[in-house]
């Protein structure tokens, strides 16, 4: 955190003099408000003009000295914000993917956003209060001991007992918040069990029961709220009423002095001002510490996602061709369960093959193994290198790959489908062509510029498989693995885009991952798994004659589209 | 229409007045009080200097204590004022949520499919609140602080009409400055809000998408396009500090200036054009009382601001109210004869829930007493069908008859009689055991829910539950497994002994024993019943005399098991892919 303050060290030494000279000189409002008042019960008016004009000029300077402080705070710790989050990001997408996955979005998100602002807010605030709290009361005690040492030590008495009150019930009021906080989750996952059992409530008639046990939740809240909400409210005039309690002294003592002829009334009324304000003040002395638990905690949160990983990124050896893609006893893991084993498959340059299987037999897997993005065991190799020994930056561009949740980003189509630095006019638009998405972008408002996502446009689940699909072709990579790209995609087009890959991209190697054998039938080779092995492996038509789980599939779903 | 919209909040006023009317007439009386004894510290202030001090202090430690205990009573008026408020507040709240919560039952089920449980969520604690916000930090201190305002005003009249015209000058100034300063500051904050679900929207996307990211290697450019985003978000927060930051600077200096004004203008000194000629103590009087005016004016131009962005919380609470509610043709009286079973037709209905067609002309007919089970693929109508025949909602086309009554003009009483339902999720609601066999119905005895739990097969492991059927289940608890509370749904069908039930993929998710458990207090149950079962999978049918297969919104096979396991279709088909384990496309 340190590292992050500092950085802004200007801004840190101009604040804190704008809050030093705002915090001492403060004192000097109630002091010449004084004179004013001395002034204008019998000096000459020049006198009183004067001290008119430097009660204004004063409290302008201060006020001044006030915003400086405020102004470059807010700017230093809004710039400290940025850095966090950026650093933050950063760190998150260095962090390998296999370790990324056991992060959930929320968290990540609530720790980039909610975590960030909670911690920069409340050393802002600490800070700020350390001026505006401490010092200022610093400062009023001491004018104020200059003034009247006596009659400031005895009536400021009850100052350190308030602070002290004020600690005490900060516990109990602790104790409420806890339980406001519990019976209100308690009513709201009560809320949410309704809304999402409706349909049970409805059909056994129960809708009114139900409402009525949370009609009681809600009264249990209202009664922890009402509680919370007093003890917060209502506590912190009592504290200043408390801390107040001396002025009956100040009144008394100072009376005599001004009688004795030793104060002026403009005195006695500034010492009064002044002590209410040092009383006023004491309610807010106990809250900074309020806040410290929860920031510790926000900043514990930010931090140990923030520890720098030892990427190799530059480590590994570099390649940009690969023409022959074969993997041999591939063994992989999805945490302690062995999903696939001994996979052999061989693939050239040119080739279509296509892997199928039943659900859970390891089509995913395997096609997740092959990105060399996670730790497998056996050999999968790229030309004459083993796939994880090959540098980051070569695998992503050699690799290129869809999945089932086919992800756009909110950027335009072209950008979605470019998803690289560099630009080639032909390339995207036979990247478009052969994924049969003419006809669809011509329907787009603003063609391929048209944005997607939330701001853009609706896209549908089959138009997303195909601009992610696009993506993919337009990589250029020499190995495409396309894992289930075409179940919202019908069978015509499904037809078309394998035409298109079979006759445009002849240089790839192509790896198609479905459950839908259509296009099977062009394929060069075709795998079906099983229990993560490869049961049966041939031509389409050798499979067919085999006369197995493959051939048995097939006939079943050509019958069922046949129907349909 | 527009005239019922805001019937909520009149309704709940009234009642919350009734229950509450002693915190009602508090308010009112602190809010007027307040006013009234506001400027007596300043008077006391007055006496002090004028008539004390010049008679060697004449009853000084009497108007010491006095100045103190205005001060006290005024700090126990506020006190009274927001105890009152808060607590007529919170109940004002509470009064409506309960209206709310009336509410719900009367919305059809297409509310439900539609507005996600979140929105609704959110009318019921966000918005609240701002109605909460609008009452206590808006209303009541609003009109509390304009009456000090004039209290002020009129103390310094009584004083002085020269200085009152002064003090009264200053409230245009003060007030025009002050929501100056706090409108900018409210329009910034709102394009810093907008900002913040900029960096929102594009830290959920490159989080989401970080799988694509890694695997294509984008990770820079992601993270720097991420760069601007903060940048226009800083910038936002910093225009929105500049305001922040000059604002109570401003004030303040402000503040001073009138002092001054008033401080000079009331002078004793003669010499001066303008001089009243005031005692000192009514100067130092004045002083005290132009500070302490200055406090309410300021206050107010926030508590308008929190009034306006209040009211669109109460928009969204009426916007809540004025959704079409869901007219059953409950109202005839309808009978059912239940000793000879019952009976399901359904004759050529058609069904969407928006656009799209889930049902396109189904048929089915059910024999009281027979067994029937309904086969498809994913997204085939199943539910949908299940759904209709259950009356959660009406048909578009065509005639569900449940003996010989349309089941969606049902009384909700009477449809439990009628039928037990289980549904494809099960629910378990967070009370005891027994209340989510009886889901409440006092009706039901506690004999019933042990028999009910009985069939199931699920008494003995209740019974093990450290407080039995009277144990808590629920969010947070991890008494009963998955597949008890299947037997838990099935119990809470069967507690009435209805002639009918529905059972919706029963065995999803299930592993082998427990669907045996299941499966086998499934037949316990069926002795003499109407069941129809609708499965995912064959091998989730079980004893029944009829399988209907469905596709595409209709049914395009029926028989028996043996008949149609010879037959050259879509039940064969289905056996063999299944068999297979692979997956129905």
């Amino acid at each position: 955190m340190f590292r992050y303050l500092t950085k802004y060290t200007p801004q840190f030494i101009i604040s804190s003099i704008g809050g030093f000279i705002y915090n001492t000189t403060i004192v000097l409002g109630p002091i010449y408000m004084g004179k004013i008042i001395d002034a204008a019960g019998g000096g000459p008016a020049t006198q009183v003009l004067l001290m008119a004009a430097s009660f204004i000029g004063i409290t302008a300077f201060f006020q001044f000295a006030r915003y400086i402080k405020r102004w470059y705070m807010r700017d230093q710790f809004n710039r400290v914000a940025c850095d966090l989050r950026q650093t933050f990001l950063e760190r998150t997408l260095e962090r390998e993917l296999p370790d990324l996955e056991k992060e959930t979005v929320g968290d990540l998100m609530s720790r980039t956003v909610g975590d960030i602002t909670e911690v920069v807010d409340t050393v802002m605030v600490t800070i700020n209060e350390g001026w505006d709290t401490w010092l200022l009361m610093i400062s009023y005690f001491i004018t104020l001991l200059i003034q009247d040492t006596r009659t400031t030590l005895i009536a400021s008495f009850m100052v350190p007992v308030t602070i002290l009150i004020a600690q005490t019930m900060r516990h109990v009021l602790f104790r409420y918040s806890m339980s406001v906080r519990t019976a209100t989750s308690i009513s709201n996952s009560g809320l949410q069990r309704y809304l999402e059992g409706i349909s049970v409530l409805r059909l056994f008639g129960r809708e009114a029961s139900e409402a009525d046990g949370l009609k009681s939740a809600y009264e249990e809240q209202t009664g922890f709220r009402i509680k919370e909400m007093l003890l917060q409210q209502v506590l912190l005039p009592v504290y200043s009423l408390v801390a107040g309690l001396g002025v009956v002294i100040v009144i008394v003592f100072v009376a005599r002095k001004v009688i004795l002829g030793a104060w002026t009334v403009g005195e006695f009324n500034a010492y009064l001002i002044m002590f209410v304000a040092l009383a006023t003040r004491t309610r807010v002395a106990a809250r900074v510490f309020n806040r410290w638990h929860g920031a510790r905690a926000a900043w514990t949160r930010v931090n140990e996602k923030m520890q720098k990983t030892e990427e190799s990124e530059v480590n590994g050896v570099s390649l940009d061709k690969c023409s022959e893609l074969m993997v041999k006893d591939l063994d992989y893991w999805y945490g302690d369960n062995k999903v696939l084993e001994k996979i052999n498959l061989q693939a050239k340059k040119g080739q279509l093959i296509c892997i199928t299987g039943s659900v859970g037999c390891g089509k995913t897997a395997l096609a997740l193994a092959l990105t060399g993005m996670y730790p497998y065991e056996g050999s999968i190799k790229l030309d004459d290198f083993e796939l994880d020994e090959i540098n980051a930056s070569s695998r992503s561009n050699l690799i290129a790959y869809t999945g089932h949740e086919q992800f756009l980003f909110s950027l335009s189509v072209k950008d979605n489908i470019i998803f690289s630095e560099g630009y080639d006019e032909k390339r995207l638009d036979k990247a478009i062509e052969s994924s049969a998405l003419v006809w669809d972008l011509s329907n787009f408002e603003d063609g391929v510029d048209s944005r997607v996502g939330e701001k853009g446009v609706r896209v549908s689940g089959g138009q997303r498989q195909r601009i992610a699909l696009a993506r993919t072709l337009y990589s250029n990579s020499d190995i495409l693995i396309l894992d289930d790209p075409f179940s919202a995609v019908d069978i015509e087009t499904e037809r078309q885009i394998i035409e298109h890959l079979k006759s445009s991209y002849r240089d790839k190697i192509i790896l198609l991952f479905t459950h839908r054998l259509t296009s099977f039938v062009s394929a060069d080779q075709v795998i079906v798994l099983d229990g993560g092995r490869i049961t049966e492996s041939g031509t389409h038509d050798e499979l067919m004659r085999q006369g197995d789980v493959y051939s048995e599939i097939f006939s079943a779903q050509q019958f069922m589209e046949a129907e349909a | 229409m527009s005239q019922d919209k805001r019937a909520f909040l009149r309704d709940s006023f009234t009642t919350t007045m009734k229950q509450n009317p002693i915190y009602g007439i508090t308010v009112v009386a602190a809010v007027i009080i307040g006013a009234l004894i506001n400027t007596w510290p300043s008077l006391v202030l007055r006496s002090i200097v004028d008539e004390s001090l010049p008679n060697a202090g004449l009853d000084i430690w009497r108007l010491g204590f006095t100045y103190l205990g205005t001060t006290l009573l005024i700090g126990v008026v506020d006190l009274t004022r927001e105890y009152g408020a808060t607590v007529f507040g919170q109940r004002l709240l509470l009064n409506i949520r309960k209206l709310m919560l009336d509410r719900l039952s009367l919305l059809p089920m297409s509310y439900y499919n539609t507005v996600p449980a979140g929105d609704t969520i959110s009318r019921f604690t966000g918005d609240i609140e701002a109605i909460d916000s609008l009452f206590t930090a808006g209303l009541v201190s609003a009109i509390a602080d304009l009456l000090k305002i004039i209290g002020f005003l009129l103390a310094i009249y009584g004083i002085s009409i020269t200085i009152g015209v002064v003090a009264t000058c200053s409230l245009p100034v003060l007030y025009l400055v002050t929501d100056y300063f706090r409108r900018n500051m409210y329009e910034k904050q709102l394009s810093v809000r907008r900002k913040v679900s900029d960096i929102n929207t594009s830290i959920h996307e490159t989080y989401s998408g970080m799988k694509i990211i890694k695997i294509f290697g984008m990770e820079n450019y992601f993270a720097e396009s991420f760069e601007p985003i903060l940048e226009t978000h800083r910038l936002a927060m910093n225009s929105n500090s500049v305001y922040v930051s000059w604002f109570p600077c401003v004030t303040q200096t402000l503040r001073s200036v009138f002092i001054s004004a008033a401080l000079v203008i009331g002078a004793t000194n003669n010499r001066l054009p303008l001089a009243l000629g005031l005692s000192l103590g009514t100067l130092a009087a004045l002083a005290d009382l132009m500070i302490r005016l200055f406090t309410p004016i300021q206050a107010i131009s926030g508590e308008i601001q929190t009034i306006q962005r209040a009211l669109a919380g109460v928009q969204r609470v009426e916007n809540f109210f004025s959704q079409d509610i869901q007219v059953n043709s409950a109202g005839e009286h309808v009978s059912v004869n239940l000793p000879e079973g019952v009976d399901v037709v359904v004759d050529d209905i058609w069904f969407s829930y928006g656009d799209s067609e889930v049902l396109t002309g189904a048929n089915l007919v059910l024999p009281a007493g027979t067994k029937a089970a309904i086969a498809g693929r994913t997204g085939s109508g199943k539910t949908t069908l299940m759904n209709l025949v259950a009356g959660l909602y009406s048909v578009n086309r065509g005639n569900v008859l449940v003996g010989g009554v349309d089941p969606f003009s049902l009384p909700a009483e009477e449809r439990r009689r009628l039928m037990g339902i289980v549904p494809q999720t099960v629910h378990v609601f967070n009370s005891s055991v027994h209340d989510n066999v009886t889901l409440r119905d006092p009706s039901i005895s506690r004999e019933q829910v042990e028999m009910a739990l009985e069939t199931v097969g699920l008494l003995d492991v209740v019974n093990n539950l450290p407080e039995g059927a009277d144990t808590f289940i629920g969010e947070g608890s991890q008494q009963l497994s998955f597949g008890q509370t299947q037997l838990l749904s099935l119990a809470r069908a069967i507690v009435t002994d209805p002639p009918l039930l529905l059972l919706d993929e029963l065995t999803s998710g299930l592993d082998a024993l427990t669907e045996k458990k299941v499966l086998s207090a499934i037949r316990g149950v069926s002795e003499g019943r109407s069941i129809l079962t609708i499965s995912h999978r064959l091998s989730g049918i079980i004893d029944a005399e009829t399988v209907h297969i469905m596709d595409r919104g209709k049914i395009v096979e029926s028989g028996s098991p043996g008949e149609l396991v010879k037959r050259d279709g879509w039940y064969s088909i289905y056996k063999n892919i299944e068999d297979r384990g692979w997956k129905m496309i």
